[in-house]
C-alpha cells in the first residue's frame, strides 16, 4: 500500500505519521520525489494502515495488491511490458536458431514441361485446396462455394449466435472443434490437385 | 530517473494507455496480440532488408536469393527470420481466433476482435503463400500454376483473381512480378491496417472498462 500525504507538510508532521506506523508495526519508506510525499508500506500488518486515514496529514491510501487490485488488473507499463519484452527476446532467439539450423532453401530450376508427381503445397494452404479437390473437376465451384459460406458464417458468427453473455451457446465450440479436426485431417491426409 | 507525465495531446493519451490497468481476463489476449504485432514488425523490417537485394525476374531471382544467402552479411539470418516468423505468425493468429471462439467472447465488444482476427489470419496466410512463391523454383512454379487452375473454378471472383495474378494465359515473368507486388506492396498494408484497427478497438475496450469502474 502507498500512503499519500498532504502536500507541504513539515518534518514534524511527517515524523508523527512515521511514529504512528512504527506503533502499528508497519515498515514504511518515504518517497519525496513527487509533489506529494508518499510512504510505501513495505511490510507488517499493512491492512491496519486504513486507520491512519483519520490523521489530518494523510490524504489517501492507495492499495498495490489485494482482491480489488487483482480484479482491476496491473498496469500495462511496466508490469506486462516487461513480460512482453522477455517473450519477444526469447522468440527472436528461437527464430535465429531456426534460421541457422533450418534455413529456407532454393529448389531446382523450373521445368515447365515436367510437372512433379505431387505438387508440394505448404501446410497452411493444403486444407482448402484438398477440400476443393474432394469435388470432381467439373463441380469444383461447389467446393469453393462451401468455403465461401464457411468464411461468411465465421465472419458473421457474432450476429448468428443469440445466446446471452452469462450462458454462451455451446454449438459454436462444437462446430469449431469439428472444423479444426477436419482442417487437420485435410492438411496431413488430404490430396490437393 | 524521473518519469514525468506528458501534459498535452497524443503523447498524453498514449502514455495514459500504456499506464492503463489490464484486466486479468484480457491479459493473455493482449500479450498474444502484441507478440503477433512484434512478429509482423519483424517481418516488415526483414522484408525491407531482403527487398534491397531481391530481384523479381525469372532470370535473376535464383542468383539474387543465393546472393542473400551466401554473400550478403547476415543475409541468411534475415531471410531465415523472415521465413520462420511467417510460419510462426499463422498458428498464433489461429490460436487467438480459436481462443476467442472457445471463450465465447466473439459477441458484444469482442465481435471486432473476432472479425479482425479472422481477416488477419486470412491475410497472413496469403502473405506466407505469396512469399513462398518468390523463390521461383520448380516447386513454386507448379504451386502457383496448379493453385491458379483451382482458383479459376471459384465462383464470382475466381476467374478474375487468376487472370490478374497470372497476367496472361500462362504463368510467366509477369506472374512473378505481380506476386511480388501483392506480397510486398498490397498485403502488408492490409495486414498493418487490420493490426491498427485491432489495437484501436482494444484501447477503446480498455477505456470503456476504466470508465465503467470509475
Amino acid at each position: 500500500m502507498i500512503l499519500v500525504l498532504k502536500p507541504g507538510i513539515d518534518a514534524e508532521e511527517l515524523a508523527e505519521v512515521m511514529a504512528e506506523l512504527q506503533k502499528r508495526g508497519i515498515e514504511g519508506r518515504l518517497l519525496k520525489n513527487g509533489p506529494k510525499p508518499l510512504v510505501h508500506l513495505v511490510s507488517g500488518p499493512t491492512r491496519s494502515a486504513r486507520k491512519l486515514l483519520k490523521l489530518e496529514q494523510v490524504e489517501a491510501l492507495v492499495p498495490t495488491s489485494g482482491p480489488r487490485v487483482r480484479q482491476s488488473g496491473r498496469r500495462f507499463y511496466p508490469y506486462h511490458f516487461v513480460h512482453l519484452a522477455a517473450v519477444c527476446l526469447l522468440l527472436t532467439g528461437v527464430l535465429v536458431l531456426f534460421a541457422g539450423n533450418f534455413p529456407p532453401g532454393l529448389g531446382d530450376a523450373i521445368d515447365p514441361q515436367h510437372p512433379p508427381a505431387e505438387v508440394p503445397y505448404s501446410w497452411f494452404v493444403r486444407a482448402p485446396l484438398a477440400f476443393v479437390a474432394l469435388f470432381p473437376h467439373s463441380s469444383a465451384w461447389l467446393g469453393w462455394l462451401c468455403l465461401y459460406a464457411l468464411g461468411l458464417a465465421a465472419l458473421f458468427l457474432p450476429a448468428l449466435v443469440r445466446s446471452n453473455a452469462s450462458a454462451p451457446a455451446r454449438w459454436p465450440r462444437l462446430v469449431g472443434a469439428l472444423l479444426l479436426l477436419g482442417w487437420l485431417y485435410l492438411t496431413f491426409g488430404g490430396a490437393p490437385r | 530517473m524521473k518519469l514525468g507525465l506528458p501534459e498535452h495531446g497524443m503523447s498524453r493519451s498514449l502514455w495514459g494507455l500504456l499506464r492503463s490497468p489490464v484486466p486479468p481476463a484480457e491479459r493473455t489476449d493482449l500479450l498474444l496480440a502484441l507478440v503477433i504485432l512484434f512478429l509482423f514488425l519483424l517481418q516488415v523490417a526483414t522484408g525491407i532488408l531482403l527487398a534491397f537485394f531481391y530481384q523479381p525476374s525469372p532470370v535473376t531471382v535464383a542468383d539474387s536469393v543465393q546472393l542473400i544467402m551466401r554473400d550478403v552479411d547476415w543475409g541468411w539470418v534475415v531471410r531465415g527470420i523472415h521465413h520462420w516468423s511467417a510460419q510462426a505468425i499463422l498458428p498464433l493468429c489461429a490460436f487467438q481466433v480459436a481462443r476467442i471462439l472457445w471463450r465465447g467472447t466473439y459477441r458484444g465488444q469482442g465481435s471486432s476482435s473476432w472479425s479482425l482476427g479472422l481477416l488477419m489470419l486470412l491475410c497472413a496466410t496469403l502473405l506466407a503463400y505469396t512469399g513462398e512463391l518468390l523463390v521461383w523454383d520448380q516447386a513454386a512454379f507448379w504451386r502457383i500454376t496448379r493453385a491458379l487452375e483451382q482458383v479459376e473454378s471459384a465462383p464470382l471472383v475466381g476467374n478474375w483473381i487468376a487472370h490478374v495474378l497470372r497476367g496472361g494465359d500462362e504463368v510467366s515473368a509477369t506472374t512473378l512480378s505481380r506476386v511480388f507486388s501483392v506480397h510486398s506492396l498490397l498485403l502488408p498494408w492490409v495486414l498493418g491496417a487490420l493490426v491498427v484497427f485491432e489495437g484501436w478497438f482494444f484501447a477503446l475496450r480498455l477505456r470503456g472498462l476504466k470508465e465503467k469502474r470509475a
